[in-house]
């Protein structure tokens, strides 16, 4: 027997009693009742997407133009998805790679290369099945929203999204297996951006990825040349795959732990350490460039006010983490400004973005969470302390959704600017002390689930959607305003009174951080 | 002729070996070798270095500049993986592996298919027999730490790299570890153990000592540069 084909033997008995165990070792009535609930949850969200679809039909004209449009619109979809990419294999993306295979397979006569590239086969398998099921998703919807329409989408749509998720595979293997310093991958990034920009500004229609994106034009999915398309990105990926035998395992290994950190915190639902992992999967933690550091420099004393002392975190920030916080705070301005003409649906994409953003802007609070010994100099309580940290997050908050909700009001017709400027004020308050609630809460040391009965593992769930409700108290002066348009009142009194009525939030919130304090105390 | 005999006196060498994070130099030029049948002790406070050499060694990181050969063969290659059994101080096993099958693995990986005896043999050893059909998720530091000991023993080895081994360990633990590092060295092995406990310094012949990423000792063992290692 080859040494080659005794290794595979091995393997399949590694796979194969590693299966067995996890079959017994999970309990089969516990994996239905997860699945029957989240059945549920993804049915109910239907529903709302269903009832609200009525208010994008499109009409024929909408769908010309798009169809018109379609191939750049892949082409910057394919571009995106293989600079990605290749942004996301300069941080060692996408294999994973865990301590314990590390020891075992890793340290063992096992051919090391063959290893990586049965790992990268199975992520670009992976990324093209998940964009191809994102792509026929979208043009399934793009179908029932467009029912005058003679077009079938779906099949168009998933085979942009499985070259997407080939582009997306190819990217970080190849720039993986090169070994591409982060500049160099965003460098080619830029240019492959700069290169779709010069053909749409020239009128190229012969660019590779023009002529992949036309794939997208409505109702001509299906046809040789998606399936071309297809081919030549599988031919990349396949490139990628090959080369992935060569690539640096300690890269691997470094992002592979950040992807760890990043499912225990899901796994034990701490919405901090999911923010902080995914912030260092995405900076590739300390290494990224801070902005703004010289202000630093300039505050006087470590012992400043806490107010000031929060403003300490801002100015250590990278710029990344600005450009996101700046993206999530535009976009879900802009679907708040939106649902005034489109409905609800708009509302719940709004929620959780805003929500991520306050999680951004609550930063300064880690220190008190994670670091208390820092702060045992100055004579105040925890409460007092979190409601003074909250006073520069709450500034810098309601100055950019004021901002953000502004501009973005200049492209929805018919939302009068006090409303905007009402929800804006009370989102920027609600955000940052909904967030901070999560920060606090997680920081908590907790009572172990195990230990708890059934019936107060329920009520968990409820307490856990505190802080989301906390965030999304912005709601009230956009529904109060709904309400009184539906009655035929001007909507601007009650949009500034359900502002200053949801301001009363942070009041409450400072309480119970007090009366926890109390608790905790006796 | 005199070349291969130079080799065959050397399981592990290891040339100006530098490597560096973020412009700081974990290691600085370090050169050493290992002799069969040494065991040789690895000190220097914590950042010094040390688990950088051994990652390096394994193959795990490239250096930057420098050589690593292990039996003539470069270190992380097939040749001198098949040869090296490294074990780390944190203790890496499969959550849904038993004990038994993490052994049984580790020996039939490197192509070993009679170990029974030899895994019996270290589990009465770190006296964790109990524990063989077991899987990992209840067990205490030590006797993870136990499982991942035996796990580099059953295999195969003429090099043997332990860093910080004793870690979690109990005293009959300690005293097992050092007997079986002594029993390695006796059949051949160069040995190398990074720690800080002067229990296991006794077993060891030889001593480097790492401080700020250079090699500021080699000799015998010397208690006091465990602390101080310049």
């Amino acid at each position: 027997m080859s040494q080659a084909v005794q290794e595979r033997a091995v393997l399949r008995d590694l796979s194969s009693a590693r299966r067995s165990h996890f079959a017994a070792s999970h309990d089969l009535l516990n994996v239905i009742v997860k699945g029957y609930f989240s059945a549920i949850a993804v049915l109910l969200v239907l529903d709302v997407a269903a009832t609200s679809a009525k208010f994008f039909v499109f009409t024929s004209a909408q769908v010309a133009t798009f169809s018109s449009f379609a191939p750049r619109i892949g082409a910057v979809v394919l571009v995106a998805a293989l600079a990605g990419g290749l942004a996301a294999g300069s941080r060692g993306a996408p294999l994973s790679l865990f301590a314990a295979e590390l020891r075992l397979l890793f340290l063992s006569p096992m051919n090391r290369e063959r290893l990586l590239r049965g790992k990268a086969v199975r992520a670009v398998v992976r990324y093209a099945i998940a964009g191809a099921f994102l792509g026929a998703a979208i043009g399934f919807g793009a179908r029932t929203l467009s029912p005058a329409h003679p077009a079938d989408p779906p099949l168009g749509f998933g085979a942009l999204g499985a070259m997407a998720g080939l582009a997306y595979g190819a990217g970080s293997t190849i720039s993986l297996s090169l070994a591409l310093t982060r500049r160099v991958a965003y460098g080619i990034g830029f240019l492959l951006a700069a290169f779709e920009a010069a053909a749409y500004m020239s009128g190229l229609h012969t660019d590779p990825f023009y002529l992949s994106g036309q794939t997208l034009r409505y109702g001509t999915g299906g046809t040789t040349l998606a399936f071309t398309a297809l081919g030549a990105w599988a031919v990349l990926g396949a490139l990628g795959i090959v080369r992935t035998g060569s690539a640096d395992i300690e890269k691997i290994e470094h992002h592979s732990e950040m992807v760890s950190r990043l499912r225990f915190g899901l796994a034990t639902r701490d919405i901090r350490a999911v923010i902080l992992a995914s912030r260092a999967l995405s900076e590739d933690g300390y290494r990224s460039r801070r902005a703004f550091t010289f202000l630093w420099r300039l505050l006087p004393s470590p012992r400043m006010a806490p107010a000031l002392r929060s403003l300490a975190n801002f100015t250590h920030w990278s710029i990344r983490r600005y450009v996101r916080l700046l993206a999530l705070v535009l976009v879900s301005s802009w679907l708040a400004t939106l649902a005034w003409e489109k409905g609800a649906l708009a509302y719940l994409a709004a929620i959780p973005l805003a929500f991520a953003a306050g999680l951004e802007l609550v930063d300064a609070l880690s220190s008190v969470v994670d670091r208390p010994v820092n702060f045992v100099n100055i004579p105040v309580d925890d409460g007092w302390l979190v409601s003074r940290l909250l006073v520069m997050p709450v500034i810098i908050g309601v100055v950019l959704f004021e901002a953000a909700s502004m501009a973005t009001s200049l492209f929805v017709k018919g939302v009068p600017l006090a409303v905007v400027a009402s929800v804006a004020l009370s989102m920027g308050v609600s955000v940052v002390f909904g967030a901070a609630i999560t920060a606090v809460r997680s920081g908590a040391p907790s009572v172990g689930v195990g230990l708890l009965t059934p019936e107060a593992q329920s009520f968990g769930i409820f307490l856990e959607l505190i802080p989301l409700v906390a965030a999304s108290v912005w709601l009230l002066p956009s529904l109060n305003s709904h309400h009184a348009v539906s009655l035929g009142r001007p909507p601007e009194t009650d949009a500034l009174s359900g502002a200053f009525f949801s301001l009363v939030v942070p009041v409450g919130i400072w309480a119970w951080l007090r009366a926890r304090n109390v608790i905790s105390a006796e | 002729m005199a070349a291969e005999a130079k080799t065959k006196a050397k399981v592990l060498e290891v040339k100006e070996l530098t490597k560096s994070f973020d412009h700081h130099a974990a290691v600085n030029g370090i050169s050493f070798a290992l002799a069969p049948g040494s065991v040789t002790a690895l000190v220097g406070p914590n950042g010094s270095g040390k688990t950088t050499i051994i990652r390096t060694v394994a193959g795990l990181s490239k250096p930057d500049s420098g050589r690593i050969e292990i039996l003539g063969a470069a270190a992380g290659s097939r040749q001198a993986r098949s040869v090296t059994s490294i074990i780390f101080d944190e203790p890496a096993l499969y959550a849904d592996l038993t004990v038994w099958e993490h052994l049984a693995f580790s020996a039939r990986l490197c192509g070993v298919e009679d170990f029974s005896a030899r895994a019996d043999d270290l589990l009465r050893r770190f006296s964790i027999s109990e524990l063989h059909d077991s899987l990992p998720s209840g067990f205490s530091r030590g006797q993870r730490q136990k499982v991942s000991l035996a796990m580099g023993l059953v295999r195969p080895y003429k090099l043997l790299i332990l860093d910080e081994p004793s870690n979690g360990l109990d005293g009959p633990g300690v005293r097992s570890l050092a007997a079986s590092l002594t029993e390695s060295a006796e059949a051949g092995a160069a040995v190398l153990v990074a720690t800080h406990l002067p229990d296991l310094l006794q077993v060891c012949g030889a001593m480097l000592a790492i401080s700020d990423g250079k090699l500021v000792y080699q000799g015998k063992p010397d208690r006091a540069r465990i602390e101080s290692p310049s």
